[in-house]
């Protein structure tokens, strides 16, 4: 059994979780989360690459508000900006895992930075609830 | 590589980020969560809490970097009172990142 988390964004989801059906893997859970990648989650010069270097960002918040530019507008010493994220948790037994990770970089790839992560862990067991099904039986 | 899953005290969690960034572990995730400790929430007065507000960070580093970031999180963590927190780590087999399809962190 493998855990599949995926970090997207929040606009893919919907599409994600279809794409997701169609390859036999129905059960997901989705998370509402805040997350920042190795540029610190600062994506100031990508907010407007048309602008002028010489305007205040200030004034670049004001053109296109972003989650991150709105934390540029905040008074910390040193800015922490966090993006808002969906994290999908995916458990499957029978269904490759590539096969589910295929189909998450096909559907969330825009090449533009912020696309997201995916981190495979393995799962030592698990029990279905209702019937007290355990391992592999518990999730198929 | 290996996830930490660390739960914190919401008002320690702009420390304990500033303490990772500088670091050098940028790349975390955030969730606000609900939860209690083998305290079973807390007890003011005539008031129980059955559950206390915290946030779990989750990141992903390579193996030799897991006592570093340890020893950020426990440094930047700590208030010595009841609630700080716990960290959990766990393996991660493999690691994608969507925008190129790449493997590793």
């Amino acid at each position: 059994m493998n855990e599949i988390m995926a970090v997207i964004r929040r606009t893919r989801v919907k599409e994600t979780l279809q794409a997701l059906a169609d390859i036999g893997v129905d059960s997901t859970t989705v998370h509402s989360v805040n997350g920042r990648g190795k540029q610190g989650g600062n994506i100031m010069e990508n907010v407007d690459p048309e602008m002028p270097k010489d305007i205040e960002y200030v004034s670049k918040i004001y053109t296109s508000p972003t989650p991150s530019s709105m934390a540029g507008a905040s008074t910390l010493t040193k800015p922490v900006f966090w993006i808002p994220k969906n994290l999908l948790d995916i458990v499957v037994s029978d269904v490759p895992v590539e096969k589910v990770v295929d189909a998450i970089l096909r559907i969330n790839q825009s090449g533009k930075h912020g696309d997201g992560k995916i981190f495979i862990l393995s799962i030592s067991d698990a029990l279905r609830l209702r019937t007290g099904e355990r391992s592999d039986a518990a999730i198929v | 590589m290996k996830m930490i899953r660390a739960i914190i005290r919401p008002e320690k969690e702009h420390d304990v980020v500033l303490a990772l960034e500088g670091g050098g572990f940028a790349a975390m995730t955030k969730a606000h969560v609900f939860g209690r400790g083998k305290q079973k929430g807390l007890q003011v007065g005539p008031v129980h809490y059955d559950m206390l507000s915290k946030v779990l960070l989750l990141l992903v580093v390579e193996d030799d970097q897991i006592e570093k970031v340890m020893s950020i999180i426990s440094d930047s963590a700590k208030t010595g009172f009841i609630g700080d927190g716990k960290v959990f780590i766990s393996d991660v087999k493999e690691a994608y990142t969507v925008r190129t399809g790449d493997t590793g962190l």
